[in-house]
């Protein structure tokens, strides 16, 4: 088995931005990517063109936060249609975004995309690893419910902010691991910014919660578990220590500071010689954020549960049996060929689809073996360990990251 | 470790970054009443197990403590 060497996968989940805002630019120097030809286009309020610009910048241009809860993104992914299941236009972007401050000008903004060169930490790590075409979050709405698909591989019906409440019959991944004796924990970033989603585990502390201290600590000693899942940090706010910038990219936080979260996450890995070559890194987004992207999402294994009209805010009832928008995802090993692009949607004979459900259905799956109390979408979501190769990279060729 | 070659450098976002007064956004709002939430029932659990005079004792004092940290009295 390639993949016998890995004995840690470390899942990173930031917030609130798509594929095509933070890396379609780079289908300008790999022509495998699925990005941004320049021509992409959505119309505004007064019925303009207004294509994508590469002039994304790090903060304080998507203020106020751009609407991603269930409405904002059906009108995002639908306009000028009837609906699902029609296929999404992906052209109401603009229009939606104009609803959060009326200004025609400010609402191009959601267009804007990085240019690789303002971001060479998640451009870096693109170049040098595998980047998914096809990793789309696993509902069309806000964080709360996308989370939860990356730890129960379900949101229980839920398709908005509501307080999240386990309600069986399905474990989360941290609760799986445990009970088979395997290790698992979920690193906040401090106390200060916690845990996003999964409160209802806190009393399991310690065993399945360690702040990001802790895990730079469990990275130099070796200690690190069988599982770990990164939460960044979702504010800034007064430290121990002084001011602590919020580092999840989610607008209007600055995107250089999780930047800089990015890479010293990898960096903890990748300095520790054992634990470099047995660890995969994963690292993707909960969700778009209602910023552009120009791929429709595709259909999917529906969940076995059923929104009503009234719980999305849209005409629909949502059966789960689509996916969010896409975000982008990288797995990042000494085991994955540098340049390793993963098709997607646009391959329709070797596109593979991931959603956030293939998190907890991989670690699953590489850990636990056959599994069966699981949601339908987790048993039917592509697992990503088979991209792990028996061919270790050399030390020169794989990236450190230095802070200015 | 590593080479010249090899090191990416990555620059730190500026001075004026930082901002603590931007209103709540309603995923934080959330995480607020989330952890609220767990606290209610976790307390609920404590004093329904409660069956002594001393495990009465431990539970109020944990609650002293709760109230003395909200209103702002330590």
């Amino acid at each position: 088995m390639a993949n016998g060497n890995i004995k840690h996968i470390v899942v990173l989940m930031m917030e609130n931005r798509s594929f095509d805002h933070m890396l379609g630019a780079l289908m300008k120097e790999d022509a495998r990517i699925n990005g941004l030809t320049g021509n992409e286009f959505n119309p505004d309020t007064k019925g303009a063109e207004i294509k994508v610009k590469p002039d994304a910048k790090f903060q304080g241009q998507l203020d106020p936060d751009p609407d991603h809860h269930f409405p904002g993104v059906n009108l995002q992914l639908y306009h000028g249609t009837d609906g699902p299941p029609e296929t999404p236009s992906m052209k109401g972007f603009i229009l939606d975004y104009f609803e959060q401050r009326r200004d025609v000008k400010h609402s191009h903004n959601i267009m804007n995309y990085f240019t690789p060169d303002k971001l060479p930490v998640l451009a870096g790590l693109a170049r040098s690893y595998a980047l998914f075409n096809g990793w789309f979050a696993s509902i069309p709405g806000p964080t709360l419910c996308n989370r939860a698909f990356s730890h129960y591989g379900t949101s229980f019906g839920q398709v908005g902010m509501d307080i999240f409440y386990w309600k069986g019959p399905y474990l989360s991944i941290y609760e799986r691991m445990i009970k088979a004796g395997r290790s698992a924990k979920l690193y906040y970033f401090d106390e200060h910014s916690s845990s996003l989603e999964v409160a209802n585990l806190f009393k399991n502390q310690p065993q399945l919660f360690g702040t990001y201290e802790q895990f730079l600590a469990d990275c130099k000693a070796g200690l690190l578990p069988d599982y770990s899942y990164i939460e960044p940090n979702y504010s800034d706010h007064e430290g121990d220590g002084g001011e602590v910038l919020a580092n999840d990219q989610h607008p209007d936080h600055n995107v250089q500071a999780g930047e800089i979260f990015i890479a010293s996450v990898y960096n903890a890995i990748r300095t520790n010689p054992d634990l470099w070559k047995s660890t995969a890194l994963l690292i993707t987004y909960d969700e778009h954020g209602g910023i552009y992207d120009h791929v429709p999402p595709p259909p999917c294994t529906p969940d076995g549960f059923v929104a009503s009209a009234a719980d999305t805010g849209t005409r629909f009832p949502f059966a789960f049996d689509r996916l969010g928008v896409r975000v982008p995802a990288l797995l990042i090993s000494p085991w994955v060929p540098r340049g390793t692009v993963i098709p997607g949607t646009e391959d329709l004979v070797n596109g593979r689809i991931f959603e956030h459900a293939s998190i907890p259905a991989t670690v699953t799956s590489f850990f636990l073996g056959d599994y069966d109390n699981r949601s339908p979408r987790e048993k039917a979501a592509s697992t990503f360990m088979d991209l792990i190769t028996d061919q270790m990279r050399p030390e020169e060729d794989c990236p450190l990251f230095d802070f200015e | 470790m590593s080479t010249s070659k090899n090191v990416i450098r990555v620059p730190k976002p500026p001075a004026d970054a930082f901002n603590k007064d931007r209103p709540v956004p309603q995923h934080l709002r959330t995480q607020m009443e989330h952890l609220a939430d767990t606290v209610r029932k976790l307390v609920r659990d404590e004093i329904k197990a409660a069956k002594t005079e001393g495990e009465a004792a431990v539970y109020i004092k944990k609650m002293t403590e709760i109230v003395r940290l909200f209103s702002g009295n330590q």
